[in-house]
């Protein structure tokens, strides 16, 4: 989580000044530093099996921009924004999934959309979440928005950042945030209309 | 129960989903593959990272604004000369301009 006021290490600066010298090698001390931090953030937003790919992209990206890293922000804040701009990159190469018709959800899923459809009390809806279908209708209803929004409800919902903190990461303002969210959640409402029909 | 509440309900619950990121260890080579794509790229040893060639949107923002310039100055000549043409064409064919307009303002335009 993001720290208001977080500082910056000396030994990143340290570092960073060496690697802009040409010491090259250097990098490999961010990379083990860093890379759980990164990996954590990467398979939230993709699936597993593309998170090498993904986290790979992230700190080539980082050594790229190395020189433009302004010392404004601890480097970990720097990385990790560089990591979720490089997902939303990936979803965004993807493209968004066709309609998914109802045939093509389980069985499972089609009796969670059933049960969770019916549930109003704050238990039943706990209850409905809790499940694994949840997760994976989820991730299909997720595949067929923009990229965008798909960081941010990922950001809000599944991590539960707050909306400053998903600013921060998507280097937008609150504001821009919120009406972002809103629309995630529109988008998501017409997803789920077909298939409860 | 109305659509709209079950859509609702739906909803809160999928959002409410919070789904732990699933347990992944990078492939061995990992680290290992990241370093050698960084030495690639690196500029040669002794040379500052300063120097080395980085993407900046400069690269290709530049061609593009003053291929746009050169289009909008094109099309700006193009409108100037057609309406021009329009004018002389105007003076021209108006029966009812006298003679003597038509000789000024030609000899004005010409």
């Amino acid at each position: 989580m993001f720290m208001e006021g977080a500082e910056i290490e000396t030994d990143d600066l340290e570092t960073i000044r060496r690697i802009l010298e040409g010491r090259v090698d250097e990098f490999e001390r961010l990379l083990t530093k860093y890379r759980a931090r990164v990996f954590s953030i990467v398979l939230n937003h993709v699936p597993p099996d593309h998170a090498d790919e993904v986290a790979h992209e992230t700190f080539i990206r980082a050594f790229r921009s190395l020189a433009g890293y302004s010392r404004r922000h601890p480097l970990e804040h720097w990385i990790s924004r560089i990591a979720v701009r490089t997902c939303c990159d990936y979803w965004r190469r993807r493209g968004r999934c066709p309609e998914i018709p109802v045939s093509a959800l389980s069985e499972e899923h089609r009796a969670w959309l059933e049960r969770a459809g019916d549930g109003g009390s704050k238990a039943e809806c706990e209850a409905a979440a809790a499940r694994r279908e949840a997760a994976e209708v989820l991730d299909l209803a997720l595949a067929r928005i923009d990229a965008g929004s798909r960081a941010i409800v990922v950001m809000l919902y599944a991590e539960g950042r707050t909306v400053s903190e998903a600013a921060r990461l998507l280097n937008w303002s609150a504001a821009r945030v919120k009406a972002r969210a809103h629309r995630a959640r529109h988008a998501l409402r017409k997803i789920i209309r077909p298939w409860i029909r | 129960m109305k659509e709209k509440q079950r859509i609702e309900h739906i909803e809160t619950a999928l959002l409410a989903a919070r789904h732990l990121p699933p347990a992944h260890e990078p492939a061995p080579d990992w680290q290992d593959g990241v370093m050698r794509e960084i030495r690639r790229i690196a500029p040669p040893e002794g040379q500052e990272l300063w120097t080395a060639p980085i993407e900046t949107p400069l690269r290709w923002m530049v061609p593009a604004c003053a291929a746009a310039l050169v289009l909008l100055l094109g099309l700006n000549l193009y409108w100037n000369r057609t309406s021009e043409l329009d004018r002389i064409e105007m003076v021209l064919t108006d029966p009812a301009a006298p003679p003597l307009t038509r000789a000024l303002w030609l000899r004005s335009i010409l």
